[in-house]
């Protein structure tokens, strides 16, 4: 049932001081499945989720995900450099201006030219800077951003809901390339604006009615339980219409009966085509819902396979229970 | 001097600050970027616009400055000048954002401190640059040189069009706006008048439906009908009347809108507050022993606050409307300040038409009575009148022009999408990322118009105070500002315009309470001020950490409304 892989985890390693947090995790998440990723306290989870979405900087070992390695991924594209360099060239050449004005009382026709120069060695300085770290081997950048653009998501162990916006603000925050949040549109193209606005309020009160939070449209996300913050950020996350969505603990301090209705929702969901993996300590939840469980322990894999098989297999036994 | 005067010149310092308020607010309040270097902003605003308008450096004075532009056509105006230094801000101001917006939000507040007080001593030691330590000064604001207006002259007439046009514009809007939760008649009859029939607009969903559209047309027609009265039979004093009345009904309007639902106990001890404090203040003209009025005067506010804090933190209803008695009380006392004080002396007298007289100036507030040039007037009961427009209101007209407009330009602004992701950057910037969001580009964007709001604040000070020195530009003013923007309420572009008037109004009270003191001891009273001021920050942080208007708590977008 699941197809290729679409995250490729291979010798992942991320230490913290002395403490070596993930130790050469190697894993596949196949495309269109759902893969549970359980493991003791402390066998470097959440760890794994932050690599894999970007959030922390890997020490070893690559992340590919749809093919393409995430170091690549996340690499400065050009308009980012570009107004870097620009943005240096300008202040070293506006000091150079000054400089030759008035410490070296140089005319005006000189002057310009300590300016040209100090645009030169600004733009240059950072171009050679950023040619020279961008190419060092192992040199990492950390932009989730752009993971998530490229359709790869995650929420959080703690959830990080918007406090002092409401739950539907919350939501309407999420989609992507909304043409609002370019200033000169929410400026020049109000109608524009307006319409796609009203189609993501739509969407977003579609969510709430599916999670079952719609009585709390207007409450400040604050004010809303730890249950319903975990559902809030599990529709934020949707409203991306993401491929691969991490979900760090999901259900923890959902009541039962919802907890039911969102595994219910993770299967329709899988069964469009996303793709899932899951950190979870309920071990009903992850064994009805998975179709791969990868077992950590002590930052590295230990077994892989079908929840049949992990259901029983010594190892994982002896790594929870702490059996000798 | 007239108090309607007092008040133009208040209204200016408010309008500029307002700006310089709504860039903090936008960064701070907004965004949540504490820039304590805000000033920097201002400063490079209002040396830029300077130095656009400042005729070339004539080596023979005592004065050097790097360029002069002033002889240049259009690019030595105030319009090219303002823009320019507007720009320059927000540029610098992006710049300076690049490699310390990084930092986190105390790292950065003094980052950019500190790059403020770079700019100042730059300005202070740099003498080629921009004069250095001694004052930069010898150009004039725009068209000053026609006022006090001729107003037998199409350019008279235009220009007062101009100024009742912008009057008449902001005070239709505002009636506009109130009138949505306010349905009494007489207003609505007043709306439909004042509109020219506009008002019919409305119903419509587009564009031209909404209230500051309409306002605007509204707005262009009275400057046109000014322009066409003034030129066909010159009724300058029954004119000026029409619009000051105008704005006084829509004041009133509103004043009694807001306290609608007040009750009569909570009016009674407002009206009682706002007495008292005049009474508190009456011993500074009356007694002449300088200690004996000091101490009385202090001795009776003591009193007042004294009762005031007892009554709020006793009485249960008290409690409830505290901020509702502070501000009718001042509103009390701002209106017997302004109709009744003075008028005391010409009644005391028994000259009842001179009395009226005073009144009526203090009314006719668009008008300025008493100078030299001017139509003269003979009315019945009133006696002699010298009307005439001079250059302060001009100037106020165009100023509160630029405040309505850029707070127009931001609510637009943060009511969209756009200011959504800065609420969420505010709360979160981890959350934006996890959304494919780079709060950086918002955080950049966020300092740049910040702080081009800053530059046009700065470009409107050098226009206004028409000479700069860099003491002016000193990490004081940032406080202040940022104490505007608490007073006001974080993240409430309206509130900017009231923590304004509350710093300018006891700006001003502190002056003209200081005048009923020897020299000696007034230079006293204006230093200490500063630590009033400190005093009232800490309680504004303490007490109503939200400030007076709170958060907007408008979330949505414009959609929502």
């Amino acid at each position: 049932m699941s197809g290729d892989p679409i995250v490729e985890v291979e010798g992942l390693r991320k230490t913290f001081g002395g403490i070596v947090a993930v130790d050469g995790a190697t894993f596949d998440i196949a495309e269109g499945s759902i893969t549970g990723l359980i493991g003791p306290n402390g066998a470097g989870k959440t760890t794994t989720f932050n690599l894999i979405s970007g959030f922390y900087e890997p020490d070893g070992g690559t992340v590919r995900y749809d093919g393409r390695d995430l170091q690549d991924i996340m690499r400065p594209h050009r308009e980012e450099t570009a107004i870097w360099g620009g943005a240096s060239g300008i202040t070293v050449g506006a000091l150079g201006g000054i400089v030759g004005l008035g410490p070296l009382g140089l005319g005006a026709v000189p002057a310009l030219g300590t300016t040209v120069a100090g645009v030169a060695a600004g733009a240059g300085g950072y171009l050679a800077k950023q040619r020279v770290t961008q190419r060092r081997p192992g040199h990492t950048n950390s932009r989730p951003h752009m993971l998530a653009r490229d359709g790869l998501v995650r929420t959080f162990q703690l959830t990080r809901e918007l406090g002092e916006m409401t739950a539907l603000n919350n939501l309407m925050l999420a989609p992507q390339g909304q043409a609002g949040e370019n200033l000169a549109n929410a400026w020049f193209r109000r109608d524009a604006v307006a319409d796609e606005e009203a189609a993501v309020r739509e969407r977003a009160e579609e969510m709430l009615e599916m999670l079952e939070i719609d009585h709390l449209r207007d409450e400040p996300a604050g004010n809303l339980s730890g249950g319903q913050r975990k559902l809030l950020e599990l529709g934020r996350v949707l409203m991306l219409e993401p491929q691969v969505i991490l979900l760090d603990e999901p259900v923890a301090g959902v009541n039962p009966a919802l907890t039911e209705k969102l595994m219910d929702r993770i299967e329709t969901l899988r069964e469009r085509g996303y793709t899932f993996c899951i950190v979870e300590h309920d071990m009903e939840v992850i064994m009805e819902l998975s179709d791969t469980i990868i077992v950590m322990s002590e930052g590295k894999k230990l077994v892989e396979g079908r929840p049949e098989k992990i259901r029983n297999d010594e190892a994982v036994i002896e790594a929870y229970l702490g059996v000798e | 001097m007239a108090a309607s005067d007092v008040v133009i010149s208040f209204m200016i310092l408010v309008s500029i600050y307002g700006i310089l308020s709504l860039g903090l607010n936008l960064k701070y309040g907004h965004t949540g970027l504490l820039d304590f270097g805000h000033v920097g902003f201002y400063l490079i605003g209002a040396y830029t616009a300077a130095l656009f308008v400042l005729a070339p450096d004539d080596p023979s004075d005592f004065t050097t400055y790097v360029v002069g532009l002033g002889d240049v056509p259009i690019i030595g105006t105030w319009g090219v000048a303002i823009i320019a230094g507007t720009v320059l801000a927000g540029v610098i101001g992006g710049l300076v954002a690049l490699p310390t917006i990084r930092l986190r939000e105390d790292y950065l507040a003094i980052t950019v401190l500190g790059v403020s007080v770079i700019f100042q001593r730059i300005i202070q030691s740099e003498t080629w640059l921009a004069n250095g330590p001694d004052a930069l000064r010898g150009y004039s604001p725009p068209l000053q040189s026609l006022f006090p207006l001729a107003m037998d002259t199409a350019v008279g007439a235009a220009l007062f069009g101009v100024v009742v046009g912008a009057v008449w514009g902001i005070t239709t809007g505002a009636l506009g706006r109130f009138l949505d939760d306010d349905t009494r008649l007489p207003l609505r009859r007043i709306y439909a008048v004042a509109t020219f029939g506009l008002a019919r607009l409305r119903g419509r969903t587009d564009g031209f439906g909404s209230p500051s559209a309409i306002a605007g047309l509204a707005g262009a027609l009275a400057g046109v009908v000014t322009f066409v009265a003034m030129t066909a039979f010159s009724p300058l004093l029954p004119l000026g009347a029409i619009v000051s009345l105008y704005t006084w009904v829509v004041a009133l309007g509103a004043v009694t809108g807001r306290y609608a639902g007040v009750g009569r106990r909570v009016w009674a001890v407002g009206i009682g507050l706002g007495t008292g404090l005049l009474v508190a203040l009456l011993p500074l003209p009356i007694v002449d022993s300088v200690p004996l009025k000091a101490a009385l005067s202090l001795g009776l506010l003591g009193l007042l606050v004294g009762g005031y804090y007892a009554g709020v933190s006793r009485v249960e209803w008290l409690s409830d409307a505290k901020l509702t008695v502070v501000g009718v009380g001042a509103l009390w006392f701002l209106s017997l300040w302004y109709f009744v004080l003075p008028i005391l002396g010409p009644v005391g007298e028994g000259d009842l038409s001179g009395a009226l007289n005073v009144l009526v100036q203090n009314v006719v507030w668009i008008l300025q009575f008493g100078s030299e040039a001017g139509v003269g007037y003979a009315v019945a009961f009133v006696g002699e009148l010298t009307a005439s427009v001079d250059y302060s209101r001009f100037q106020l007209a165009g100023f509160v022009l630029f405040l309505v407009g850029l707070y127009y330009a931001l609510e637009l602004a943060v009511n969209s999408p756009f200011g959504r992701v800065l609420r969420a950057v505010r709360n979160d910037e981890t959350v934006v990322q996890s959304l494919g969001k780079d709060p950086f580009v918002y955080k950049i964007q966020t300092m740049v118009l910040g702080s081009a709001l800053g530059g046009f604040a700065g470009a409107l000070w050098a226009m206004y105070a028409q000479g700069l020195t860099f003491t002016t530009f000193a990490p004081r003013v940032t406080f202040i500002t940022l104490l505007i923007v608490f007073l006001g309420g974080a993240g409430n572009n309206k509130g900017m315009f009231l923590g304004a008037a509350i710093f300018w109004a006891f700006q001003q009270a502190t002056t003209q309470l200081a005048s009923y003191f020897p020299p000696a001891v007034r230079v006293n009273i204006q230093a200490f001020r500063l630590v009033v001021i400190g005093v009232l920050f800490l309680l504004v942080l303490y007490y109503i950490p939200e400030g007076l208007l709170g958060r907007d708590r408008n979330t949505g977008s414009e959609v929502d409304q």
